[in-house]
């Protein structure tokens, strides 16, 4: 079920707070776990039960290194040390474990399949064991594996109550598309949490928010760019503008499912963090990526990053851990080569910024940073999207004349353009922090907040009911960060 | 808000940002708390939107469902039998999610206004239909199994006697025929692509020329030697508008289909031609033209066909439906799947209906059998086996045979080869598709 659908919409939604709002106290909980269990449920039940031995892994884990307390100075303090590390390894091990053969069995194979036929030709090639990737299982191993590793380091307390921790991992809104929620960020919500009448109106503001981004925006340009990449021919700026409209795209598809489910936490009262910070207004990849995904990343930083010395182990040290994080984030998005090569991408330019670039970039106008944060981040979608390595080269041609057709007059360009053209400029725009700013005026003049709250309200109707008119008629409607 | 829960909520901000993480940038629409305030008038509109969510799932089931949409002419999804193995991988979710969007309450309604977004936002291709200058036009796209389709038509000629002559006639659409009024810029309307029906069509004749031995006659439609009837001079209609394909409709219009006969009546092997002497076509006159401007009679107004439905937009005016009624005919034309047997090729019933176009032969018939009583002796049958564009342009043949065989390959399954060789009057065969739906027709239908 995706949040930006007629089931979820006009059925689950209106259920859901019929039975959540007048639930009192701990009913609140068992409410919100029942109807998430459904949620997941609905895309795919039998993983369902894959998700409750993660969990029940972890909260294992956890309550056991109750057992194990650490005590500065006390005479067992080592050995408890190293039992929890125990507890740690076996939970982590499980975890990953379980991620690697549900989303990488294939890629493995094939990497093997590829290796054989350079050395074993006589082997004969492995089957693929064509497993279906569990939805949102890169989500909730990450966001599971959060709670142990903090249980390990002692940052969270103890949550005795396994339907209150599955209740977290398993909560609707952020379940199979992020963002990534740590259990710090939530731990004493799940126990009790204010919601009201302005916390449901304001999550309910940002899920509409998250919807019109949604569904006027990226299914648009999404439309656009599946017909720029099935052209025939294509011209060099429509390739470009294709490009565009898929990092546009992924954008307004990922921070609109992220607006939706801290939308959703909000009107029950949780405070998820924010998961993007107008990422493709950076001024460098750097700061590209303190703006994007940023639960992702910073998931990265404190468990994988820091952990292996980070910057504190001179420079040849941390280049090769900046890389190694850069690796994993893009072998997290898909088990294809052609993530690894984004991320490492990504990671090379990271490098070169950290000990060369930064420096010089500080010198530059504005627009020439932006320019260049854009150009590569664009092309680095641009691998992002081609899982076939083929169909990859085949494009990059086309970005450069090389493709049936380059050289011809622009005039496909003008079509694409102008059929989108109010789409394309709003997306362009407010992909700039131009409405928090907007908003920020706006509250600095006295007398006109009633009268911009009746236009808020208008354009709030007037945008839902273009968008369901959209529903209703068009079956286009995928949510990209389904496949991570 | 009350002063304590004011100050609770400020602790509680406080202490979301001791807990979160210390590097990641301030929440950037949550940190200007003054200005996101919801006030009154915002959270009354909000309150309705909610009050719709409620409105609509309550009243999806309270309202009566429909099995067919007369609007978008297809039946809806039916409420999904449950069964087991359709339970992983969300398929059987996934059927009650097209069941759902199929039955939204004022489906029609919101069709209407997604269109009218669209259109007012300056798109010039919506739902797959190009907002052509005068016209809607159907996007073509090329067909992908040409090649089962050249098998059908290959296998199919050569399971005949030889005696028999086979025709193949492939007709384009309008986004051929009316690409100059195709909207700027667009791809399909750029050379090389605005010319790609006209190679897929000479792609397929070839093949089917080749690998049956020449054995198939091939009309060609689009070019020919009789250049004021050729498409691409387009003839005026009479009240100045273009007419050889419906405005509304993926069909050609009996003008189209008049000058399809033509090309017919032109291109088959002249042994045949009983009919019409070489001297009428010479004038043009092949096919009584005389009567065809005396005879065409306009029987609906109000014709909102398939490429109107994918809008659904009332900004899109109605077409106008025309026929061919010839007063001469004696004639008895049986439907073979119902029974019905009448004295027109057409049925008036149909044009109170949405489908109106289903008023030229009653719309889909496994099998038709059109006797010309006032035929003279021995002129023959013919048997043909085409798609529904076939259908406006049969009543024009009415007179060159004793009998007509209607074929709707789709639907008839009792083997048509083998129904020919039974009835050794057919001395002809003529298969006629257009190339917006060959692809489901004749390429993954096939012809048996």
């Amino acid at each position: 079920m995706v949040f930006s659908g007629l089931p979820f919409l006009f059925f689950f939604l209106p259920a859901f707070l019929l039975c959540y709002l007048p639930a009192k106290g701990r009913a609140k909980n068992i409410v919100l776990l029942i109807f998430s269990l459904f949620f997941y449920a609905w895309g795919e039940p039998v993983y369902l039960f894959l998700m409750l031995f993660t969990t029940l892994i972890d909260y294992t884990a956890g309550r056991l290194m109750e057992r194990y307390p650490v005590e500065q100075g006390d005479a067992s303090e080592k050995e408890m040390r190293r039992k929890r590390r125990c507890l740690l390894i076996v939970a982590v091990s499980v975890n990953l474990c379980l991620l690697a053969f549900f989303k990488y069995a294939d890629f493995a194979v094939r990497i093997a399949n590829t290796l054989r036929g350079v050395l074993l030709q006589s082997v004969p090639p492995f089957p693929l064991p064509g497993i279906a990737l569990p939805i949102g299982i890169s989500f909730y191993t990450f966001q599971s594996m959060s709670y142990t590793i903090d249980r390990y380091r002692g940052r969270v307390g103890v949550q005795k109550n396994y339907a209150d921790y599955l209740t977290y991992v398993s909560m609707f809104p952020q379940l199979i598309a992020g963002p990534i929620v740590r259990y710090q960020t939530v731990e004493r919500e799940l126990r009790e949490r204010q919601a009201g009448r302005q916390d449901f109106l304001f999550g309910f503001r940002r899920f509409l928010i998250g919807l019109f981004r949604k569904v006027l925006i990226a299914n648009q340009v999404g439309a656009l760019w599946d017909a720029i990449r099935t052209a025939q021919t294509l011209s060099v700026p429509s390739a470009w503008l294709g490009l565009l409209c898929f990092t546009l795209q992924l954008y307004y598809d990922f921070s609109a499912y992220s607006d939706m489910a801290i939308g959703l936490g909000r009107m029950m009262g949780f405070h998820f963090l924010e998961n993007f910070n107008y990422p493709l207004s950076a001024v460098s990849i750097t700061d590209f990526w303190r703006r994007w995904h940023i639960s992702l990343s910073s998931w990265f930083k404190d468990y994988v990053y820091i952990p292996l010395g980070g910057n504190r182990k001179g420079l040849k040290r941390q280049l090769i851990n900046l890389l190694i994080v850069f690796f994993l984030t893009g072998l997290w998005h898909g088990a294809f080569l052609n993530y690894i090569l984004w991320g490492l991408y990504h990671g090379l330019f990271l490098v070169i910024e950290k000990f060369y670039l930064l420096r010089k970039i500080e010198w530059w106008p504005k627009w020439i940073c932006h320019l260049y944060t854009i150009i590569i981040v664009v092309i680095g979608f641009g691998i992002f999207y081609f899982e076939d390595l083929n169909a990859l080269t085949l494009y990059a041609a086309k970005l450069f004349g090389a493709g049936e057709g380059g050289m011809a007059p622009a005039t496909d360009f003008l079509w694409y353009a102008l059929n989108y053209l109010p789409q394309l400029v709003i997306a362009c725009l407010c992909a700039f922090p131009l409405y928090p700013a907007i908003e920020k005026k706006i509250a600095s003049v006295r007398g006109i907040q009633v009268p911009v709250s009746v236009l808020r309200g208008l354009f709030a109707i007037l945008f839902f009911a273009i968008s369901i008119a959209s529903l209703v008629r068009d079956t286009y409607n995928p949510f990209l960060y389904f496949r991570f | 808000m009350s002063g304590k829960k004011k100050r609770m909520d400020e602790t509680k901000e406080k202490e979301q940002t001791n807990t979160g993480e210390k590097d990641t940038a301030p929440a950037d629409r949550t940190s200007v708390r003054d200005a996101s305030f919801v006030r009154a008038p915002e959270a009354v509109c909000m309150t309705m939107i909610v009050a719709a969510l409620f409105l609509f799932g309550i009243l999806f089931f309270a309202l009566p469902k429909k099995s067919f949409s007369e609007n978008e002419n297809r039946n809806l999804a039916r409420f999904p039998a449950f069964e087991a193995k359709d339970l992983t991988g969300g398929v059987y979710t996934g059927k009650v999610e097209d069941y759902i969007a199929d039955h939204f309450p004022a489906r029609d309604t919101w069709m209407a206004l997604a269109t009218e977004a669209e259109r007012l936002s300056g798109k010039k291709l919506i739902n797959g239909v190009y907002l052509a200058n005068g016209r809607l036009i159907d996007a073509y796209e090329t067909p992908q199994h040409t090649d089962r389709a050249v098998q059908s038509f290959v296998r199919f000629a050569n399971a005949l006697p030889k005696d028999i002559t086979v025709e193949l006639m492939l007709v384009p659409t309008a986004a051929l025929v009316y690409r100059d009024t195709l909207p700027r810029f667009s791809p399909v309307a750029q050379p090389p692509e605005d010319e790609e029906q006209i190679r897929v069509i000479e792609d397929i004749y070839a093949r089917v020329e080749e690998e049956t031995g020449g054995r198939v006659v091939t009309i060609d439609v689009v070019e020919g030697d009789y250049p004021v009837y050729g498409l691409y001079e387009r003839r005026r209609g009479e009240n100045g508008t273009d007419a050889y394909y419906f405005r509304t409709d993926h069909h050609w219009s009996l003008d189209g289909a008049y000058v399809g006969y033509g090309r017919w009546i032109a291109e088959r092997p002249n042994h045949l031609k009983t009919q019409t002497t070489e001297a009428q076509m010479a004038r043009g006159d092949y096919l009584y033209a005389h009567l065809y401007g005396e005879y065409r009679t306009r029987v609906s107004s109000s014709f909102r066909g398939t490429t109107w439905s994918k809008l659904n937009d009332p900004y899109f005016a109605p077409d106008v439906i025309e026929a061919y009624v010839d007063p001469a005919w004696d004639i008895s034309v049986t439907y073979t799947d119902t029974g019905v047997t009448q004295d027109t090729p057409y049925n008036e019933e149909r044009l109170s209906q949405k489908d109106r176009y289903s008023y030229f032969l009653d719309g889909i018939h496994p099998l038709v059998i059109i006797e010309n009583h006032a035929a003279p002796e021995g002129i023959g049958a013919i048997a043909i086996v085409k798609d529904s564009y076939a259908n406006i342009m049969i009543p024009f043949m009415i007179r060159d045979f004793e009998t007509i065989y209607v074929f709707d390959p789709r639907y008839y399954r009792e083997g048509i080869s083998d129904f020919i060789k039974e009835h050794p009057e057919i001395k002809e065969v003529l298969l006629l598709y257009n190339l917006g739906t060959m692809d489901t027709d004749a390429g993954i239908g096939g012809i048996f």
